[in-house]
């Protein structure tokens, strides 16, 4: 019997068939799958012996405390230290992806001259020259986030040897001057546009207590912080003092109408309160409330550090400014900054981390490491009753050709410390003077200072995670906090019909898991987001999602509609954006 | 009874554990924080560009909800939305016609294999909770940040399905620490889902449903607790919490009944 081409086909056929029911091409199937996993394409996640170290947040004032897991000497997570006195173990979404930063985009990694690179000490040269050659009218100025640290301290040293210098600040660095808010003690909060609930102070210290506070929360748009707040008085952008004056006015006993009279009943039934805000009308009604000086209410603390108000600063007179520019925070605006320089031959100096913002306009850009790439400081934590200092040790390796900023500034002066130096100081005085106690984060103890045996001691214990709190001091009366700007009242024109105010600020520079938030959830909107009510939006001719352009007496900028019937009719929500009156038309 | 939001009760060797959460929507303050500290957990990789709310990859997802009225009458809540880790006729796993869903007898937990799964994508289909990813593009990182990824677990290929497993990897660092010091069982706290941690508002409470004496059980079995979808019958361990009486009824609602009302 021949075997023909007929049985050969009959058998491939079979055999292929047959193959179906074995267990080969499942074999096959998972040998491919395990392949595709470890394929080149796949990260490998680092290698090395997993431990903790700790560490302080310098991203924002609140300086929560950091626990980091390390594959060998590399952070892979970041989370709160447990009991820490001002974080209560919390951070924040960007704080616990602070490790990414470093690997941003948009780094400035080499000193440069109108882009390009050049050497530090021509750097240090020019802008010696430049003030030398200030004029008596004009002046040098140096912008400083954060005034009250250990570097804000070298700034104004520097400046002081100056003719004509000036310690510059935003105008929000320090909201309660030189008290903290007693908020374990505070029982109900009457905030105006304050976003409590959403990035005041620690996330982890107020939401602590949150159970024990009252909250009102007068805002015109309807916030994170309102839907959570126990009462949710909407006001028109600009009125906030209106109805201050009208809840003074119920507290001393006169007529008010209903939400102010419920929202100063809400007060007298739960005291101590405390309002927040700005202008004097909320320092009014804080002097009524008798919350200034007294627990439960705003403490006076010793630290202190005075500065200008950058907004404050003659326009037209800045002839040298250097500007320091953090890992984190709202970046300054160009625009006040052009206001503020003289006509001619202004010299801009950033020390930024980053390339965008002023560093783009900047004559010069000095790079400063972010935050993790360097020893740093965080002074005291935002709202706290009590000073602080903690220090903020490097997790990750430095690229080389970094400057922090308060290094720059001693080169500047020819002073021959270094800023590890004048931090080491800092930690020296606080022993010297043996007030407070410190808390170190690996064991989660205190220590009172006076019981360290050398400040070489308090270093060591300082440079392993620990904060200093200083101690309280007494209560007292008679103390007002300082006046903070009240919100601008709006004018609205024919040609400008609505009012356009500040909706969430994303972080300029933060991992890119912050997508999460932003953009593959649509939890927080993004930065070119117009929030509008519906009906708002579709009288302007609008439709949801449409790209359209908002135009202010400030100038016109692109944006995506989006329609939210939370929002206040006739307002604009648009983020970093400060209130004014503004118009919006599709693009 | 102390509030402590991180608890993991001890197993008991004769009746499995049945972890859940109880999350506490009047805490939540809709921070993102939980999100983001679970994809640094489990390694899920940043959006591509063109990535959309429906293509990302969030194993948290924070939703937020609206009573749907009006300006001045709006009000609205924050709803974390992850795997429900269903327990009882778990849609996914019913459907996956490789087995790549499996719940876990021991902890209750439902875990996904990438390994089998085809990315079909009919468990996705299946769970009515959209609690469920799939990899459209391969994993991604910046360059330089592949060196912050977590060494516990490893990324995902793209063409596959993944959610939320109540950070296995922990469970299994938690487990092979207790059996380094002798232990077969785990300490309350020992192990917590990344979440739960990071959570600033302590809005979220982890342990062992079985355990009646757990804050987790307690808080489940409060009148103000309830579990979105009740009604199908899958036995969800996540529940959620509230004082406010439009937010249970908008999670019992299902999409459909949402679009009717």
């Amino acid at each position: 019997m021949g075997f023909t081409r007929r049985d050969l086909l009959k058998f491939s056929g079979g055999s292929a068939a047959g193959l179906v029911f074995t267990p080969v091409p499942w074999s096959l199937l998972h040998d491919t799958a395990l392949w595709s996993e470890n394929w080149p394409g796949i990260p490998q996640p680092p290698q090395g012996e997993v431990r903790t170290r700790y560490t302080t947040c310098t991203l924002c004032p609140a300086g929560c405390g950091v626990r980091a897991r390390c594959a060998g000497d590399q952070p892979v997570s970041l989370s709160g230290v447990p009991g820490h006195p001002a974080s209560r173990g919390a951070l924040c979404a960007a704080g616990l992806v602070g490790h990414h930063l470093a690997f941003c985009r948009d780094r400035a990694r080499e000193p440069l001259a109108h882009g390009h690179p050049v050497a530090i000490e021509r750097a240090l040269a020019a802008v010696t020259a430049a003030i030398a050659a200030c004029g008596p009218r004009e002046t040098v100025a140096l912008f400083d986030p954060r005034p009250g640290r250990a570097a804000s301290f070298v700034y104004r040293r520097f400046l002081s040897g100056l003719p004509n210098a000036v310690h510059c600040a935003p105008a929000d660095a320090q909201p309660c001057g030189p008290f903290g808010v007693d908020l374990e003690n505070t029982r109900a909060i009457l905030s105006f546009g304050t976003p409590v609930l959403d990035g005041w102070l620690s996330p982890g210290r107020v939401l602590a207590n949150r159970s024990h506070l009252r909250l009102i929360q007068v805002e015109a748009a309807y916030s994170r912080t309102a839907s959570l707040a126990d009462v949710w008085v909407p006001v028109v952008p600009g009125g906030e003092d209106a109805f201050a004056e009208a809840v003074a006015r119920a507290l001393q006993g006169g007529g008010a109408d209903e939400r102010a009279a419920e929202a100063a009943r809400l007060l007298l039934q739960n005291k101590p309160a405390i309002a927040l805000g700005g202008g004097a009308a909320v320092a009014k009604l804080n002097a009524i409330l008798g919350s200034v000086g007294q627990p439960g209410g705003f403490l006076p603390r010793r630290d202190f550090t005075p500065a200008t108000d950058i907004a404050t600063v003659p326009d037209g007179s800045i002839r040298v400014l250097l500007i320091e520019e953090g890992s984190g925070g709202r970046p300054l605006s160009w625009d006040l900054v052009q206001r503020k320089l003289v006509p001619q031959n202004p010299l801009v100096v950033a020390l930024t981390p980053w390339l965008d913002g002023c560093a783009q306009h900047a004559d010069y850009i000095i790079p400063a490491p972010v935050y993790l790439e360097s020893l740093d400081e965080a002074a005291t934590p935002a709202g706290s009753v009590a000073a602080g200092f903690s220090l903020s040790p490097a997790l990750l390796a430095s690229p080389g050709k970094l400057t922090p900023p308060a290094e720059f500034v001693l080169r500047l002066a020819q002073d021959s410390a270094s800023y590890a130096d004048v931090l080491k100081d800092r930690v020296t005085a606080i022993r010297k003077e043996g007030r407070g106690s410190i808390f170190t984060y690996a064991d989660a103890k205190s220590t009172r200072v006076a019981e360290i045996a050398s400040a070489a001691d308090l270093w060591k214990a300082m440079l392993g995670g620990a904060v200093w709190l200083d101690d309280r001091l007494p209560t007292a009366t008679n103390l007002r906090p300082g006046a903070l700007p009240a919100p601008e009242s709006v004018e609205l024109t024919p040609a400008y019909p609505l009012i356009l105010i500040a909706a969430d600020d994303p972080p300029a520079h933060a991992s890119p898991l912050m997508s999460k938030l932003y953009r593959e959830s649509g939890l927080r909107r993004p930065a070119n987001a117009a929030i509008v009510h519906p009906k708002t939006g579709r009288g302007q001719g609008l439709q949801d999602g449409c790209r359209a352009i908002v135009s202010s007496p400030s100038g016109t900028f692109t944006v995506q509609t989006i329609f939210d019937p939370a929002v206040m009719p006739g307002v604009i929500e648009v983020a970093g954006r400060t209130p004014s009156a503004a118009s919006i038309r599709r693009a | 009874m102390s509030t402590t939001p991180t608890e993991t009760t001890t197993k008991s060797a004769a009746r499995p554990a049945r972890y859940g959460m109880v999350i506490d929507l009047d805490r939540c303050t809709g921070c993102g924080a939980c999100m983001v500290a679970c994809a640094v957990e489990n390694n899920v990789p940043p959006a591509r560009p063109e990535a959309t709310p429906r293509t990302g990859i969030t194993w948290m997802r924070v939703y937020k909800i609206s009573n749907g009225a009006p300006f001045p009458d709006t009000r609205a809540a924050f709803i974390p939305m992850l795997c429900q880790q269903c327990g009882k006729d778990t849609p996914c796993a019913a459907v996956c016609p490789q087995e790549a869903v499996q719940a876990d007898p021991a902890t209750g937990i439902v875990d996904q294999m990438p390994q089998r799964c085809l990315g079909c994508r009919y468990c996705m289909t299946a769970c009515p909770y959209h609690a469920r990813y799939f990899n459209w593009w391969d994993p991604q990182w910046p360059p330089g940040l592949e060196k912050t990824l977590n060494p516990d677990v490893a990324p995902r290929m793209r063409g596959v399905v993944e959610k939320c497993n109540f950070c296995h990897g922990r469970l299994h660092a938690a487990r092979a620490r207790a059996a380094a010091e002798g232990r077969r069982e785990l300490e309350p706290g020992e192990y917590v889902p990344a979440c739960v941690e990071a959570c600033p508002a302590r809005a979220i409470v982890f342990g062992d449903l079985n355990d009646p004496a757990s804050e987790v059980a307690r808080l489940a079995r409060d009148a103000q607790s309830f579990r979105i979808l009740e009604k199908l019958g899958t036995e969800p361990k996540i529940y959620y919490r509230t004082a406010r009486s439009w937010v249970r009824q908008a999670a019992a609602q299902t999409e459909k009944e949402s679009a009717h009302a």
